[in-house]
Formats: C-alpha cells, sequence, structure tokens
C-alpha cells in the first residue's frame, strides 16, 4: 500500500518506520528540514523496540524501503 | 479540498489514541515502548466507513470501527490523561529540570481527577447516543479489567522506559495545546451541547487558561469554533454521516 506521512513528531517517525518494514510503500514529509536531514541523507529511521530481547541498548530495526521527501 | 475543485472521495479517520508510545532519542531514531493493540475509529463522512477502514486495516489491524468521527473525538484519551497530569504537577514541571508525570507524577489524588474527568466523558458520549465500550482510561491503569487500546501492562512499559522523564514548559507543550486548548475545550463545549454537566473539564480548562493567560473556551477547539455548536442532534448526525459540503 502506498502510505503517507505527514509531520515530524515522535508518532510520525515510529509510523514512517513500522509502515515501511511492514512492506509499505512510504512518504515521508515534515516542514523543518533542516531538523530532517539526517533522515534525508540516510533514507532511514532507526527503531529502539521495546518489546525485542536487546531494547534499547541498540538500533534493532532500520527501515531501508522508506522513501522520503521533505 | 471541496473549495479547491477536488471531487475525490476523502474521508478522514481519528483513532482513540496515538498508535504508538514512543520517543524520538536522534534526530534519525525512535524509540518505541508500546504498540496500540485496540484502536477505536470514527470516519467522516460516517456512510464512507467500511470502504475507508478497509484500506486502513492493511496498515493498522488493530482498527475497530466506532459510529462517527465525533464519537471518536470523544473516544480521545489525550484530554483525559494530560490536563491533570500536567495542570496538577504544575509546580514540580517548572521546579525540577526533568519530571515524569507518568511515574512520581502520577499519584493518588491525580488519578481521582481522571477518573471523574473520564467519567464527564463517558457521560457526554451516552447523552450523544453513543455505544459501550467507552474504553476508559481506568482500564489503562488496571490490567484486570478490560484490555485498553494500548493492551496489559503498557502503563509500567511507558514508565520503565524512562523516556517520559522530560522537560514540559506547560504554555507551550502540545499536553496543553493539544489537549487542553484543542481537546479539553471541545470536551466542555460538547458537554454543553449535550446538556451534561462537566466540572471536572470546566475547571482544568479554566486552569490551563490561566497557566497560559488565554480563554480557552473562547479560543480553543469547540462546537462553536468549529461551527457545529448551531446544528441539532438530526443535523449534526447528517453532517457526520454525509460529510461537510455533501
Amino acid at each position: 500500500m502506498e502510505i503517507a506521512v505527514l509531520g515530524g513528531g515522535h508518532g510520525c517517525y515510529a509510523a514512517a518506520a513500522d509502515m515501511a518494514e511492514a512492506g509499505h510503500t512510504v512518504r515521508f514529509w515534515r516542514r523543518d528540514a533542516e531538523a530532517f536531514a539526517p533522515v534525508l541523507e540516510s533514507g532511514t529511521v532507526t527503531v529502539k523496540d521495546a518489546s525485542l530481547p536487546t531494547a534499547r541498548s541498540s538500533s534493532c530495526r532500520r527501515a531501508p524501503s522508506a522513501a522520503i521527501s521533505s | 479540498m471541496r473549495e479547491a475543485g477536488n471531487t475525490a472521495s476523502v474521508a478522514c479517520a481519528e483513532t482513540g489514541t496515538l498508535p504508538w508510545l514512543c520517543r524520538k532519542h536522534g534526530p534519525a531514531e525512535v524509540a518505541v515502548s508500546v504498540r496500540a493493540t485496540r484502536l477505536p475509529t470514527g470516519v467522516i463522512p460516517a456512510k464512507d466507513s467500511d470502504r475507508a477502514l478497509g484500506v486502513i486495516k492493511q496498515a493498522f489491524p488493530a482498527v475497530e470501527p466506532i459510529e462517527d468521527a465525533l464519537a471518536g473525538a470523544l473516544m480521545n484519551a489525550g484530554p483525559i490523561i494530560h490536563p491533570p497530569l500536567i495542570i496538577m504537577n504544575a509546580g514540580p514541571l517548572e521546579h525540577f529540570d526533568a519530571w515524569d508525570i507518568h511515574n512520581e507524577g502520577t499519584q493518588p489524588s491525580i488519578r481521582r481527577v481522571t477518573d471523574a474527568l473520564d467519567t464527564e466523558r463517558i457521560a457526554v458520549r451516552e447523552a450523544l447516543g453513543y455505544g459501550a465500550p467507552h474504553f476508559p482510561l481506568a482500564d489503562h491503569y488496571d490490567d484486570a479489567r478490560d484490555e485498553w487500546m494500548y493492551g496489559d501492562s503498557s502503563h509500567e512499559r511507558l514508565t520503565d522506559s524512562g523516556d517520559w522523564r522530560e522537560h514540559i514548559v506547560l504554555t507551550e507543550h502540545r499536553y496543553m495545546i493539544e489537549d487542553v486548548a484543542l481537546g479539553l475545550a471541545f470536551l466542555v463545549s460538547a458537554g454543553e451541547y449535550a446538556g451534561v454537566p462537566v466540572p471536572v473539564a470546566r475547571g482544568l480548562l479554566a486552569l490551563g487558561s490561566a497557566i497560559c493567560g488565554e480563554d480557552f473556551r473562547e479560543t480553543g477547539r469547540t462546537f462553536e469554533t468549529v461551527g457545529i455548536a448551531g446544528l441539532d442532534r438530526a443535523a449534526l448526525t447528517t453532517l457526520l454521516r454525509e460529510g461537510p459540503g455533501a
């Protein structure tokens, strides 16, 4: 499915990452391009997932398929 | 969108809460403590609910259909949980560098206020004809009760993360803007529309307004500012079913 995530808050980052990992095509937008630069450059959002055994200390999952724009 | 000439069949859906309990840990990193397990969701126009939720369920399997967008707005947990937490913790929030409103800030007296406020929300829902489940916030705190939107043990997982030990600027934070000026003001106006007394909501709204120096009953998102205060219940139901500009 094609999904657009609009906004730069906590939940938007979680949404973009989770939806990309679930196999959806994600377009991610936030208005603050400067704050968004690290995501724009890498094309990824790293998720620390508290439900995984290595929670909180490591980057457990990545979202490489997210198509990101600003 | 209609005024701009867009003729697409657009439906908007609103969930009872954000599907994630999460905090960014860096400019490209987010920590997720909890994902929602139940998402009561209302759609406007409600006549498109099956179509919209059929799409949305592909992304959010936890979605549960409810009557319409107003039922969804009155399921919103933010204006119930956050106003008592930030307003009754205003002193420590301003005094200490960081303060966890969900841990040391969640004390029995504050929980009693939350429960009283939630009782008002549920009374407004019932007066407007919306049925159970009302997802009482007490379920969030007590695993012996029904499963709430974030599933069991979510409050413990949230406080265990430490991510909610934060510096909160009362006049700017979204718990004040989103949950008092928008959400709580809406609940107060909905109570007035429905003829249901909401003294706890009204009191918290007055305190939030005093803290911010702005009368949120007048300037917030209310039945008046949304433009539906003058509709009778039948006209409001039609609007919710058919959508604006139908």
